[in-house]
């Protein structure tokens, strides 16, 4: 977390992540490349194009599941251990379609006069076609996109961008989304007559973007209760499952996050300092808060990180009135020792 | 999330939902039905190359 930049902070988790997510990609180009070769009918495909395609399709795959991944991970929390490393993926993502476009450009453009990097960009300027598009440009763009989010995944640009602007500019993935589809649908779509081709297209495209429209369409239809004299009632004791927490969103203000442990009512901020995960979707670990998204911690009574780190989020009071447990509105500064309602004082 | 990154968010989606849409819906319905090498922008053609 912040005490100190590393490289990349190993897990045992992480190191099996990255060896699935490794093993995944490796299995993809083996079987694209095997079915590129059995399936050509008259004579052998070339081999450069076969990698060309197998990185291009693995490359706009990857990129499709990363951006199911956080919609996913909010409807069903069987999703939530692949949110992780997300950042992992993303990564990988990029070096995918960095190797792609490097294979593109030497294969296509590397064998004239002109640079190849010029080449791309003037070799066809056919902008006002929609089937003779340089469709190569709209790659390009994706490219460096990825490539800015990649270069500033690290928890250091994370740390001195902020958080706010860190995520806006990370939202740039959804306009690298949109330049990938029509990337391909201007590109390879307008040569490739097979079905297969435009079914895979649309239904990935179809996949992230009602995903997203669900989760969006799920925001606006929370309710937001009103405080009664700055207390919100956040339900019975009973629908606490412990070490878990229910969440409450206030007409004003950040949502709270009140979690159930070993018999107690603890109030906290839902918003993790790090990359602004949702607390209150995650569990309790070892005593801490744990956030389902990259694993930042957070000790139930005052909100701190436990040492050596040094996030705080703030915490909130909370009461227990007859059987329904109720939360102040008004949140403690960041890293404010609260006190918990206790179950078994009230009993 | 903060509640002013998920409102953004979910408004963001309503705007690259549809441009999703319509650039698959141009890219699609201008396919060229003549043989694929008509097709390639002049770097990518075999007779380029």
């Amino acid at each position: 977390m912040s005490h100190d930049y590393q490289r990349v902070q190993w897990t045992p988790f992480k190191r099996q992540y990255d060896r699935w997510m490794l093993l995944g990609m490796l299995l993809y180009l083996a079987v694209f490349i095997a079915v590129s070769f059995v399936a050509t009918q008259g004579g052998t495909p070339n081999p450069v194009q076969v990698l060309i395609r197998a990185f291009g399709s693995l490359a706009f795959l990857m990129l499709t599941f990363v951006l199911c991944l956080g919609p996913m991970a909010r409807l069903t929390p069987r999703f939530k251990p692949l949110m992780y490393n997300r950042r992992h993926l993303g990564v990988a993502t990029f070096s995918v379609a960095f190797v792609h476009a490097v294979l593109v450009v030497f294969w296509y453009h590397g064998f004239g006069d002109l640079n190849p990097l010029v080449s791309v960009l003037v070799s066809n300027p056919r902008y006002d076609s929609i089937a003779g598009f340089p469709f190569e440009s709209l790659g390009l763009v994706a490219l460096l996109i990825l490539f800015l989010m990649a270069s500033t995944s690290h928890d250091f640009w994370n740390a001195n961008l902020g958080l706010g602007v860190w995520k806006f500019l990370h939202m740039g993935v959804y306009l690298a989304f949109v330049a990938l589809v029509a990337h391909v649908v201007l590109g390879v779509i307008q040569f490739e007559k097979h079905p297969l081709y435009v079914a895979i297209l649309i239904g990935a495209a179809a996949v992230v973007a009602v995903l997203h429209l669900i989760t969006g369409f799920k925001y606006f239809g929370e309710s937001h209760p009103s405080a009664n004299e700055g207390w919100l009632s956040v339900g019975s004791t009973q629908s606490f499952e412990s070490g878990a927490a229910r969440i409450v969103r206030p007409k004003h203000g950040e949502a709270i996050a009140v979690f159930f442990h070993d018999g107690a009512f603890y109030g906290v901020s839902n918003v993790c300092r790090h990359q602004g995960g949702p607390l209150g979707e995650g569990r309790v670990v070892d005593g801490c808060i744990t956030c389902p998204w990259h694993g930042f911690q957070y000790q139930l009574q005052d909100g701190r990180s436990p040492a050596p780190f040094t996030e705080k989020i703030a915490t909130y009071a909370t009461r227990i009135e007859g059987d329904v447990v109720l939360v102040r509105t008004t949140p403690n500064p960041p890293g404010t020792e609260q006190a918990p309602a206790n179950l078994k004082v009230t009993a | 999330m903060k509640r002013r990154q998920r409102r953004l968010h979910a408004l963001l989606w309503l705007v690259v939902a549809p441009a999703l849409a319509i650039v698959l819906w141009l890219g699609i319905s201008h396919r060229p039905a003549s043989p694929i090498n008509d097709a390639l922008p002049p770097a990518l053609s075999m007779e380029t190359h």
